[in-house]
């Protein structure tokens, strides 16, 4: 009778296992499908109407340069941008263990902005050559970005793991610090630097040229993959740093490659979109309320999902208030900023 | 440009035009100025005072005058404007003022094929005059149709020349966007505003500074100024001409005491059109009428 | 295989919490360190498994200095289970156990946590999401999933170290016994196991070897019937404490 039994849950047990992962590969499915939909939104809608299947053979050359020079860069740019602020949330909400780690609520985001706010006012004095100029201030912001995520870290460690109402509270302090840094920045700028600069921070993808959008592109690639092989190891991290460190994960490494691989992909965003927020910490959050918290399915999940969020926020920046455009900020904002509050009522109730 | 004496020539254009229109040359006509997207508020004050209005198909949102311009599908910002949007109107020249932007929009809009033209700006009378004169050649009109509208403008700039004076000393004005928790935020030098103020003949109150800055209550004690000059919007924010003098940073200057504000719209003060030589011919006028009974 | 501390040595701001120790885990031996609150128990536990390092002295598994060998061989060569450790993110219970499995190949695993899911009696939680079990049938599962550390790869037992520091807390009784007689079989598998223990009756009826400590410093090691004196477990304890030996249970009995 035991042993019946015993054989019942035997089979159960990798039923669970092949069940679960038969769930979290039809919502990556799905996840994907949106993602297709969204991005076939996105090339068909605009100011400049463009038919259903036209962008498969545009009939006159304005709908071409807008399809393949204006809406393309964009899109493939807000997908980017969308999927390493997902990610990079994630990640970051595993590295410290807490679901409220966002990008933009903890500052990492704000000292990628402090970076590229340098570049924007100073960046004319620097003597640089010629061709490195367009990475001034990628390369700038990723080093504000490196630079916050370390000292946070730094922070925890010697005050021991953070809560979720310290963890915020670092993230106002940080915000605040960057914003007087800016505001420094603002009162060195001239006229034209300091309008420069105000529409920079609300965040817009109306700058996305092919040119950039690639070199940013990559750069995002390549850390959002670099992070994902992490995934196993960010599941262990989860265990406790003692427990993942026994369980063969060299703890430090690891830490120290998420936090530049996080980092890079956010700076590399900020430096051509401007600060956008709540994205990094909604799309991780849907993703683990649907289908399960391992990395193994959040992490291309939330990449997915944030690059269908972020294509779509943009579309309704452009299209709203046509011929002109909200900063898309607004929009990811005016959907985040409810969910946090949503999702902090839920976190202090359990 | 091969022939030396050519080039010569060419030269002696160049430095000749450099004086009859001080500090810059003015851009070529338009492939085809029949429909045009304007970006800055002065332009399209120009082209109604031109009574070119007829081409436009977009405005920015700076704008705000002649109230009819408002009905416009409105571009956005000067500063951030939109390739698509743009395209969306299907114009065939975009034009704009110096500062319009961002770069990339621009470039992503010539490319469409749609050709973009830059208005040079100086905050001077002259250069109003010579904004005027460059939308002229842009458009491509008959210079001798609009020589009795250029000539109203060089008028009302020569009303202007004399400078005003207050028991001998030159009156000191300061011109405040607007008064914000943190302070008032001053024109310094190298701004549309001290512009204003040179062209309505006064001293600038903070000639010691560059570009807009908050002014703290001791620098503004020191200024001093007896006038202080504030866009409508900044004084309605900061509850009108009472919320102003009341206000401890303003309460001691000559200005609060004498409640010596002067309020009008900022883009008729700033926006460097022709109505702004309206504008500092007005305000010269009230001051040198409260002059006279002081 | 073994685990040895040589004469180590650990402080926290001048606080003496190991004082010249030195002790080693054998294989297929199951010793357990008792002793009171403070007296160094965990931080040992913590030197074995290369969480700390020692100020003075020196810890070596299989002769070879504990800092020269990377993380990912040690976690073959030793298993740790600590203390209670919160997780955030809502886990299912069999993610949990996966995360065990440090070594070998994917059907090994699933045969192998059939055979731990087995052992520990959790067949009935294994769909549940880890943050809706109580606080024993966590420790359950953490449990387990040492088991499954220490058992991957399949079937290499006998060069391995299990480390538990407490494993029995907030279980109940019945749970308790399952868990350390489950430390007790992998110790016959030829495993070297190392227990810290509260209660003295589970140490004098499994334990091979116990370790009695006090204020930094082992004051006795030997087998049960040795260290599990009257006078010096109540000097150590600090309060009067007999040892007997239960006639028909035929094991000794602690009480105080």
């Amino acid at each position: 009778m035991v042993s019946a039994s015993f054989s019942l849950k035997k089979k159960f047990t990798t039923l669970v296992e092949v069940k679960r992962q038969r769930s979290q590969r039809l919502y990556l499915v799905c996840f994907f499908l949106v993602f297709l939909l969204v991005v076939f939104l996105s090339l068909t809608n605009g100011a400049i109407s463009i038919g259903l299947f036209d962008f498969l053979e545009p009939e006159s050359q304005l709908q071409k340069t807008v399809l393949y020079e204006i809406r393309s860069p964009r899109i493939f740019l807000a997908g980017f941008v969308g999927a390493s602020l997902s990610i990079a949330g994630a990640a970051l909400q595993g590295l410290f263990r807490n679901p409220l780690a966002d990008p933009g609520l903890i500052g990492v985001s704000s000292g990628a902005a402090l970076g590229a706010v340098a570049v924007i006012v100073f960046g004319s004095v620097l003597s640089v050559n010629e061709s490195f100029r367009p990475y001034l201030m990628p390369v700038a912001a990723i080093c504000g970005a490196i630079v916050v995520t370390s000292f946070l870290y730094s922070f925890a460690r010697r005050y021991g793991e953070f809560n979720v109402a310290t963890i915020l509270l670092l993230g106002i302090a940080i915000n605040s610090l960057a914003t007087v840094g800016i505001g420094a920045f603002q009162y060195l700028s001239d006229d034209g630097e300091l309008r420069t600069l105000t529409f920079w921070m609300m965040g817009s993808f109306s700058r996305s040229m092919w040119f950039t959008a690639l070199h940013t592109g990559t750069i995002i690639l390549m850390s959002c993959l670099w992070l994902a092989r992490d995934r196993r190891n960010l599941d262990l991290l989860q265990l406790g740093e003692h427990e993942a460190q026994h369980l063969g994960v060299s703890v430090n490494h690891l830490k120290r490659r998420i936090i530049l691989c996080s980092a890079t992909a956010v700076g590399a965003g900020v430096a051509l979109a401007g600060m956008i927020g709540f994205v990094g910490l909604v799309v991780p959050h849907l993703v683990r309320l649907l289908g399960g918290v391992s990395h193994q399915y959040v992490l291309p999940a939330s990449a997915l999902l944030g690059a269908s969020i972020m294509m779509l926020a943009d579309l309704v920046s452009r299209t709203i208030v046509v011929p002109a455009e909200l900063p898309v900020s607004l929009v990811t904002s005016a959907i985040g900023a409810p969910f946090f509050l949503w999702l902090i009522s839920r976190v202090r109730s359990s | 440009m091969t022939n030396p004496p050519l080039r010569l020539i060419v030269q002696i254009q160049v430095a000749l035009s450099f004086l009859m229109y001080p500090a810059f040359g003015c851009v070529e006509p338009a492939d085809n100025p029949s429909r045009i997207a304007l970006a800055g508020g002065s332009l399209t004050e120009i082209l109604y005072f031109l009574g070119e209005q007829n081409r436009i198909v977009a405005v920015d949102s700076t704008s705000n005058f002649p109230q009819e311009a408002t009905e416009f599908p409105s571009v956005g910002y000067v500063r951030n404007l939109s390739a698509e949007g743009l395209l969306s109107l299907d114009p065939t020249l975009i034009l704009g003022e110096h500062d319009m932007g961002p770069p990339e929009v621009l470039d992503q809009v010539s490319s469409a094929g749609v050709q973009t033209v830059r208005v040079p700006e100086e905050f001077t009378p002259e250069g109003i005059v010579e904004k005027v004169r460059c939308v002229i050649r842009v458009l491509g009109l008959d210079e001798n149709r609009t020589a009795g509208q250029i000539s109203t403008l060089i008028k009302t700039i020569h009303t202007l020349e004399r400078p005003i004076e207050n028991k001998g000393a030159p009156l000191k004005v300061a011109f405040l966007l607007g008064i914000q928790d943190s302070g008032p935020l001053g024109a310094g030098t190298n701004t549309s505003a001290d512009g204003l103020l040179a062209m309505v003949g006064v001293e600038n109150a903070f000639k010691d500074f560059e570009g807009w800055k908050p002014v703290s209550p001791e620098s503004m004690a020191i200024a001093n100024p007896d006038y202080i000059v504030i866009p409508t919007r900044g004084a309605k924010s900061a509850g009108g001409i009472d919320g102003i003098v009341q206000h401890p940073v303003i309460r001691l200057t000559k200005a609060g005491q004498r409640r010596q504000i002067i309020i009008r719209d900022g883009m008729e003060m700033l926006g460097f059109g022709p109505r702004t030589l309206y504008s500092a011919e007005e305000i010269a006028k009230t001051m040198s009428i409260s002059r006279i009974s002081d | 295989m073994t685990i040895c501390v040589e004469k180590a040595s650990f402080t926290i701001k001048e606080n003496k919490i190991l004082d010249d120790v030195s002790l080693s885990v054998n294989s297929g031996e199951l010793t357990s360190i008792i002793g009171p609150n403070g007296a160094g128990k965990s931080t040992l536990l913590k030197l074995m498994s290369g969480d700390v390092k020692p100020d003075a002295g020196k810890v070596y598994v299989n002769g070879e200095t504990i800092e020269s060998i990377d993380v990912k061989r040690l976690s073959i060569l030793r298993t740790v289970m600590s203390q209670q450790s919160s997780i955030i993110f809502d886990f299912y219970v069999d993610e949990i156990l996966a995360m065990g499995w440090v070594n070998g190949n994917d059907r090994q695993r699933v045969d192998v946590t059939k055979q731990v899911i087995e052992w520990c009696h959790i067949g009935h939680l294994i769909d549940r999401r880890f943050g809706t079990l109580s606080g024993g049938e966590q420790r359950l599962v953490q449990f387990a999933r040492a088991l499954l550390q220490v058992s991957s790869p399949l079937g290499l037992y006998a060069n391995r170290c299990l480390l538990l520091d407490e494993p029995t807390a907030s279980l109940d009784l019945s749970h308790e016994l399952l868990v350390i007689e489950q430390a007790k079989a992998m110790a016959r598998r030829g495993t070297g196991v190392m227990v810290v223990l509260h209660d003295l009756n589970l140490a004098a009826r499994f334990a091979d070897r116990i370790v009695l400590m006090s204020e930094g410093s082992i004051v006795l090691t030997g087998r049960p019937n040795v260290v599990l004196q009257e006078d010096l477990l109540s000097e150590v304890y600090g309060t009067p404490i007999t040892v007997e030996c239960h006639k028909s249970l035929n094991r000794l009995v602690v009480y105080s």
